[in-house]
């Protein structure tokens, strides 16, 4: 043994002091058998039985010398039986929890302090960490903490550094990576010398891998272990430990079953019967030994043989051939004796193309059609394809998509030129909308903008718009919203006396005075009865039923002598057609501010007229039409005009019953006068001659009583809607 | 007439379609092609809230009274109402079947009116969760391009040339025919008067009740390019944009150009906003707004609210 070959031993542990001959042994050596293992209390730790015994409880029993105690449940009012998870700890013995137990518990540094953990940390953590907290006098790592740190290395580490395995692998690696080894491209230069070795240079694998490379492990078992091997059979006879396996074969079983004590030496195989394998027949030489020294220099890494047995072809096969008829479907072979089913596949409706569908349906098309035409092109001949085809098939549950009933129908134009299918890459022509009529653009080109250019129409936002901007409805008796016709009429007058203001605003400038205003109200009613023919239907419809109860009410009483006087009113004014029909509406209005100066004009005009009255009657006798198209007249108001007009209503009365009181002397005009106003207020009827007017007389007086109480009461009956007695109520009130 | 440029901001959110000054004239919204729409501080230049939701270019914006909410309306077919302070979209309005081309609140904010390429004109509830327009006005026969509501009356411009006044009060619609396109309408402060810009080239100032012209100013080039004009809040210039990049502005009375403000030299000036109360202008062009006013009120402005 050389010295270079101590030196490559390592040592572990204390050497042992030298032995020393002459020195008496002082006491008999312990014999192996009494060398034992003992614990802390001094009990025997290992035992002979198995390998890897300990000791446990009192002298390998349970519990202590009494046995095992199970623990009680006490549970008193100071102290409360605490519900208690147990932990394996309560089950270890003292000895286990120390340093050669099963679980030793040894002093570690915290999470906080450990440096192992910190180092697991990322870095880019432990930054942030340093700069959100930078606590401590000095900011970072703390300084003590970084010269104590130790080399972290691991155990494994360690083991191998010691064996010195790193040195030789960085060894042999520096000279395989030398420069020398190999060299590929550019020719080398003339002075270059390769080293000669080079070539016989081959890496040694480390020795103890290379049990490993030969003998791939195959199981899941940890290193070194051996099992039972089942595979033994013995020859000459079966072993002791045979068992039968579930298909009734024999299993025998040898070798070691357990554990041998950790002082006893393994047992030879006494199981074992001789196989002559084992015996040597011929007196030669070892053969393995010269075996291996011949083999090892055919071996490739020293270790892998070349195989002797030629590597297996795999025999390729081609695909079979897939006859050409096959299709890959099932066909359900066809008898020649079963009876033809006649193919009734529906036809996709994606399929059918126009043509298709007028032969089903029984059309004789010549036109040929294509799956993209333009709407344009598909006039009549296609509507009525539609047309039929819906007749025809109105059993069927989908319905035919309705351009023209659709909402959105007003936000397409049809288009206006023909598109050609041919040439879809042609620009299209720029089409220009002329916006207006010819004599707008002509107004618009010279700058005459006004009358010309503007179209007023009537639009009807809807109520809530109103709500919203805080504006009263417009069109208060028509339902229907935006443009065109009013359909439905509603009773539903507003006793709003600022909305009739408004009216009267957009109809025309108002004249100060009230003579004017008077003249302004007679404007108003005039047109409202020549224009009667012009009404349109609504209007009247709004109309009637409170002129019906007026009119019949004027039937019973005395009707004509009422509408003379109002002939009479209308004869004394200018005709003025121009003026908006909901006039009548607004009549009790300026009946209700202006009666009393009315009459009084109205009386003065009468008399100074009279002589023309009879002509002029006969004028609008003509003018007048049915019963149920004359206005009303009766007050629709009431609340803060309602105190006005009984005020007004009074005063007359008592010039009438004055007027009666003294006699007809009087002259029947002035009188018809005072009627007239009255009457007006009240109701229209069937015109009555002139003469006839004078005869009235008395008569009058009834209708006139009748009138002013009677009106009111009725009125009443005729607003039924909830709203507006609120409101008249609450408007009384203010009064 | 004396304008200045108080200063400039880049928006930084592609063109800028539209600008438009709050109720009180303190802020202002950028509507901006890269579907964005920014609120912000003209007077220091300081961009407030970016509110993102719009599938598209949003086209028109405007500020609640209380400005607590804005809509915006955009390519996408959609009219959105924003909560200001959250910057959420608290409704989105889809009614349209094409491109929103402007959109206002009514005086009190209840009731948004859209104006949109389909023709039509839709009113929405704001205080209900309708979906559904309380009412649609289909009188135009071409794009809406420009639109007003007042506390009585909506007024609506389109390509087909024609100008519409609607009248809530008297339950009217006066439609008015001008020769061209119509690019941009708006309200004289006193009420009375309606200025309308055409694709011809003028700006025409109307008689809202008669509907007779009052003023043609002329000079500037708008081509085919929506471009918005107004009249100055003293009802003593009138503004409009153009096609080079400057702001015109003309005597209302004798139609004289006045002054020419130069923005973006070569580039269009599409959008302008007039301060509700003082003689203070936002133009847009391309990307950047500008503010102009009086330079010695600074202090007086930047106090406001």
């Amino acid at each position: 043994m050389s010295d270079s070959e101590e030196e490559s031993f390592c040592y572990f542990g204390k050497p042992l002091d030298p032995y020393d001959e002459d020195a008496f042994p002082k006491k008999k050596p312990i014999s192996v058998e009494e060398q034992i293992a003992t614990d802390a209390q001094g009990r025997r730790r290992f035992h002979g039985a198995f390998t890897g015994g300990f000791s446990a409880g009192f002298y390998n029993t349970v519990g202590s010398l009494e046995g095992w105690i199970p623990s009680e449940f006490k549970s008193s009012r100071q102290e409360k039986a605490k519900n208690v998870a147990q932990k394996p700890e309560d089950f270890m013995d003292e000895e286990d929890i120390g340093e050669h137990g099963i679980a030793p518990q040894t002093v570690r540094a915290t999470d906080d302090f450990s440096t192992a953990k910190k180092k697991k940390k990322t870095v880019s953590n432990r930054l942030i960490k340093a700069l959100i907290f930078p606590d401590g006098p000095i900011p970072g790592d703390p300084v003590l903490q970084t010269l104590l740190t130790s080399g972290n290395e691991t155990v494994g580490y360690l083991l191998l550094k010691n064996i010195g395995i790193q040195e030789k692998i960085s060894k042999q690696e520096e000279e395989l990576n030398s420069p020398e080894t190999k060299i590929y491209g550019c020719q080398m230069p003339t002075q270059y010398k390769v080293s000669k070795n080079v070539e016989n240079k081959q890496y040694q694998i480390p020795t103890i891998y290379k049990e490993f490379l030969e003998k791939p492990k195959s199981n899941t078992f940890g290193l070194g272990y051996e099992g039972l091997d089942k595979s033994h059979i013995n020859l000459f006879q079966s072993s002791s430990l045979v068992m039968k396996d579930k298909n009734n074969k024999k299993v025998s079983i040898s070798g070691q079953a357990f554990g041998v004590g950790a002082f006893e030496d393994e047992d030879d195989d006494i199981y074992v019967k001789e196989d002559m394998s084992k015996y040597d027949f011929e007196l030669t030489k070892e053969k393995a030994s010269n075996k291996q020294q011949s083999d090892s220099s055919s071996l490739l890494f020293g270790m892998f043989k070349h195989s002797k047995v030629p590597l297996i072809l795999k025999k390729l096969y081609l695909t079979p051939k897939i006859p050409h008829s096959f299709s890959g479907k099932h066909k359900v072979r066809k008898s020649r004796f079963e009876p033809i089913i006649e193919e009734s596949t529906p036809l996709d409706r994606k399929e059918i193309n126009p043509a298709i569908r007028a032969r089903y349906l029984g059309e004789n098309t010549e036109k040929t059609y294509t799956t993209s035409k333009p709407i344009v092109e598909s006039t009549s001949e296609n509507n009525e394809i539609i047309g039929k085809k819906e007749n025809e098939e109105e059993h069927s549950p989908k319905k035919d998509f309705d351009i023209s009933s659709s909402f959105i129908s007003d936000r397409f134009v049809s288009a206006s030129q023909k598109e050609d299918i041919s040439n879809i890459l042609e620009p299209v022509q720029k089409t220009e909308i002329l916006h207006g009529t010819v004599e707008m653009r002509e107004a618009a080109r010279m700058k005459m903008f006004g009358l010309l250019t503007r179209i007023t129409t009537d639009w009807h936002p809807c109520a809530i718009l109103c709500k919203r901007f805080n504006v009263p409805e417009p069109f208060l008796e028509s339902d229907h919203i935006g443009f065109g016709l009013k359909k439905k009429t509603k009773k539903r007058t507003k006793n709003l006396i600022f909305e009739y203001q408004k009216h009267t605003e957009v109809e025309g400038p108002l004249k100060p005075g009230l003579s004017t205003r008077s003249n302004e109200e007679d404007k108003l009613v005039t047109p409202n009865m020549n224009l009667k023919d012009t009404i349109d239907s609504t209007e009247s419809c709004t109309l009637t039923e409170p002129v019906m109860d007026s009119q019949q009410e004027d039937k019973q009483t005395n009707p004509q002598p009422v509408v003379e006087v109002n002939i009479l009113d209308l004869e004394s004014l200018p005709k003025d057609i121009t003026e908006k029909v909901n006039v009548a509406e607004k009549l009790d209005l300026f009946k209700a501010v202006f009666l009393s100066s009315s009459e009084s004009e109205d009386e003065e005009d009468n008399s100074k007229e009279g002589n023309d009255e009879a002509h002029r009657t006969e004028e609008l006798k003509i003018n007048i039409l049915s019963d149920h198209l004359l206005p009303k007249i009766k007050p629709i108001k009431e609340g803060i005009l309602s105190n006005v007009n009984f005020h007004e209503f009074f005063k007359p009365k008592k010039n009438v019953e004055e007027t009666t009181t003294n006699s007809e002397d009087q002259s029947p005009f002035v009188q018809s006068c005072n009627d007239l106003e009255e009457a007006q207020i009240d109701s229209y009827g069937p015109r009555l001659p002139i003469e006839k007017m004078e005869i009235k007389g008395v008569s009058k007086f009834t209708v006139l009583s009748s009138n002013s109480e009677d009106e009111w009461v009725e009125k009443r009956k005729t607003d039924k809607r909830k709203k507006s007695k609120n409101k008249r109520k609450h408007k009384k009130r203010e009064a | 007439m004396d304008l200045h440029c108080l200063s400039t901001i880049d928006c930084n959110q592609g063109a800028v379609r539209a600008v438009r000054f709050n109720v009180d004239g303190s802020y202002c919204l950028t509507c901006g092609s890269d579907k964005k729409l920014k609120l912000w501080n003209p007077y220091r230049s300081l961009l407030l809230k970016t509110y993102g939701g719009h599938g598209n270019e949003v086209l028109d914006a405007c500020g609640s009274c209380d400005s607590s909410q804005i809509v915006s309306c955009s390519s996408d077919k959609s009219v959105i109402i924003w909560d200001v302070s959250t910057g959420q979209p608290l409704r989105r309005l889809r009614g349209h079947a094409a491109t929103v081309s402007c959109v206002k609140y009514n005086e009190e904010s209840t009731i948004v009116v859209s104006g949109s390429f389909d023709n039509t004109v839709m009113c929405w509830d704001i205080k209900s969760r309708s979906q559904n327009p309380i009412q649609t006005l289909k009188d135009a026969k071409d794009c809406i391009t420009s639109l007003q509501v007042t506390d009585h009356e909506i007024l609506t411009g389109s390509v087909d040339c024609t100008f519409r006044r609607y009248d809530l009060r008297n339950g009217s619609c006066d439609a008015d025919f001008v020769a061209a396109a119509i690019t941009s309408v708006s309200f004289s402060h006193d009420g009375q008067c309606i200025l309308v810009s055409s694709a011809d080239n003028t700006v025409r100032l109307f008689d809202k009740s008669s509907g007779e012209m009052l003023g043609e100013y002329v000079g500037h080039r708008t081509d085919d390019i929506n471009i918005e004009s107004a009249i100055i809040t003293n009802d003593n210039f009138v503004l409009s944009g153009s096609i080079s990049g400057e702001l015109w502005c003309w005597d209302l009375i004798n139609a004289k150009v006045v002054n020419k403000l130069v923005h973006n030299v070569g580039k269009v000036l599409n959008s302008l906003s007039i301060h509700p109360k003082e003689d203070v202008v936002l133009t847009s062009s391309v990307g950047t707004i500008k503010i102009w006013g009086q330079p010695k009120e600074d202090i007086k402005i930047e106090d406001g609210p």
